[in-house]
């Protein structure tokens, strides 16, 4: 019982606490006045490139100073106690692996930094962790940048640090790679650590993060629960381009079915069609152009782009 | 403790890239060559040679090659996040790399300032030997903590090392004279040559005095080492 209530005191209480938080840089404002709070679990950091994202993790860890605001991570200042690394797993967005190390001493190393009392043990269970077993006494330079990648998470990881914090982890990673990180991430999760990935596509947050973290132009623009925000997401309208063998008809057809909203002829000769269930589109499109030996050439959505989705959602 | 161990072991193979340990020993030996030379032809005072070439040019720019990166070196390579996402004291971080760089240029630099004496001094050669071994060291030391200092404010370090020793003490001293007080160089000479008095191999002859030397140079790394440290806990790291 003792056990079930300090689990959920734990869970309750914010592993980080961002307050008002700014940053600029000269006349450019980075981070505007940025607030929230997180707790155990796996957290995603979302936004387009340049929207800020990579700024307020260094501010989280302890970086860069905030130029006006307040930065608590598990109770502190990073930036005022560096005791509190010992509870902190970091990767960076960039590669920064001693280059002349092996993978094996790279590790070792990290955990002698962070003070782990058996490092050698340490780093061999975290390079098992990231299954590097095979390359780990090749130097670090002779590593692809998927390998540099999982090296540095087993760094991250070999202190077993209480809040994880990665930097657009899945740069350079491969499929397997991919799945790999995502189940460690979620066993980690499992385990109650804090955990908050920030990366700039949609579908990599949303496979590991329960909460979203939605950062636009320096601004937080949405938090919460993901689905919530992927459900937003899916409504959303989408102009798309259609081109085909007969559009006056494809057209007139698409119309009747209520997931249009409208459609636009071009002066090329194809049109633009506009729904809010991109879904349906999907589905009944091939299926109408069969049905009326009309040949479609290509279907092109015209705002797909990451930063019009993120426009959209912080709308 | 342990972890300044680590953190010197690290910081010692990141300095021993082949291309600074072929300008380590192209310094060194060059200063053999001429020493060997010079005492071949006879021509040359010892003390003149031993003033001007050993401490005056070479201690500065070997102590330049070994710490003036220590810290531009892991900014440029973004390395530096690996030791400030530690929990460990700044100062454990700036101690054990100073002192990396230092050891990499010191212990050659002593060894081929043991040889040069050897060749230059027909007697006294210990006494002489142990007196430029204190003043080298602690010289070396400054000029080893004020580069690492400049080296954690700028990626322009060995530029500006080399306009502080070429300029304010090579070409300006000769016009001002009051920049010996104020002289890495003035006064590590200051201190060897106090030293050398002092066990009766020399007269005592410089200014500034060895004392005021000696302290001058204990506040010169002292100095250094803390704003150093203060500048690492203020850094923005990237």
């Amino acid at each position: 019982m003792t056990q079930v209530r300090a689990h959920i005191k734990t869970r309750s209480t914010s592993t980080v606490s961002v307050e008002g938080v700014s940053k600029w840089f000269g006349n450019v404002v980075a981070v505007n006045d940025v607030s929230f709070e997180i707790r155990p679990g796996v957290t995603g950091l979302l936004g387009p490139n340049g929207a800020g994202k990579t700024t307020l993790l260094r501010m989280m860890c302890g970086l860069s100073s905030v130029s006006e605001g307040k930065v608590r991570v598990l109770g502190v200042d990073p930036r005022d106690d560096e005791s509190i690394y010992s509870r902190i797993g970091i990767m960076s967005e960039h590669e920064s692996a001693y280059e002349f190390m092996t993978g094996s001493r790279y590790v070792e190393f990290s955990a002698a930094l962070k003070g782990v009392d058996d490092p050698i043990s340490s780093a061999v269970s975290a390079i098992e962790t990231v299954n590097l077993e095979d390359d780990a006494e090749r130097k670090i330079s002779t590593y692809s940048r998927g390998m540099k990648q999982r090296i540095r998470l087993a760094a991250a990881l070999v202190s077993d640090p209480d809040l994880l914090i990665f930097d657009e982890p899945m740069n350079g990673a491969d499929p397997h790679q991919r799945i790999q990180f995502q189940d460690t991430v979620h066993r980690l999760a499992s385990e109650g650590k804090t955990i908050v990935i920030s990366s700039h596509i949609l579908e990599e947050v949303e496979s590991v993060a329960e909460n979203v973290l939605l950062v636009v132009s320096g601004k937080l623009a949405a938090q919460g629960d993901f689905r919530a925000i992927r459900a937003a997401l899916d409504d959303r309208p989408y102009h798309v381009r259609i081109q085909s063998s007969d559009s006056r008809l494809l057209a007139s057809l698409l119309a009747r079915i209520p997931a249009i909203d409208s459609v636009q002829f071009m002066p090329e000769g194809d049109f633009i069609a506009l729904t809010s269930k991109i879904g349906q589109l999907q589905i009944k499109l091939p299926y109408i152009a069969s049905k009326h030996n009309i040949t479609l050439m290509r279907m092109e959505p015209l705002d797909d782009s990451l930063e019009s989705v993120f426009s959209y959602l912080a709308e | 403790m342990d972890i300044m161990v680590e953190i010197f072991k690290m910081s010692l193979a990141q300095v021993s890239g082949i291309r600074r340990l072929l300008v380590i020993a192209l310094l060194c030996g060059l200063l053999v060559l001429i020493a060997v030379i010079a005492n071949a032809f006879g021509d040359v005072s010892p003390d003149s040679f031993y003033d001007d070439m050993f401490i005056t040019t070479v201690m500065p720019l070997l102590a330049l090659t070994v710490t003036a990166s220590t810290f531009a070196m892991e900014i440029e390579d973004r390395t530096l996040s690996n030791l400030v996402l530690a929990p460990v004291s700044r100062w454990q971080i700036v101690v054990p790399k100073l002192l990396a760089g230092f050891t990499m240029g010191v212990v050659p630099f002593l060894l081929t300032g043991i040889v040069v004496t050897a060749f230059l001094f027909s007697s006294d050669v210990l006494a002489y030997s142990a007196a430029m071994i204190v003043s080298a060291t602690i010289g070396f030391l400054a000029y080893a903590c004020l580069f690492t200092l400049i080296g954690s404010m700028s990626t322009r370090a060995i530029v500006i090392g080399l306009v502080y020793v070429m300029m304010w003490e090579g070409a300006l001293s000769i016009f001002v004279s009051g920049i010996k007080y104020m002289s890495i160089r003035q006064f590590t000479l200051a201190l060897l040559n106090g030293i050398e008095s002092g066990i009766g191999i020399n007269q005592a002859f410089s200014l500034p005095s060895a004392l005021y030397s000696a302290v001058a140079l204990l506040l010169v790394i002292g100095v250094s080492v803390s704003l150093t440290v203060w500048r690492l806990r203020r850094m923005e790291i990237a």
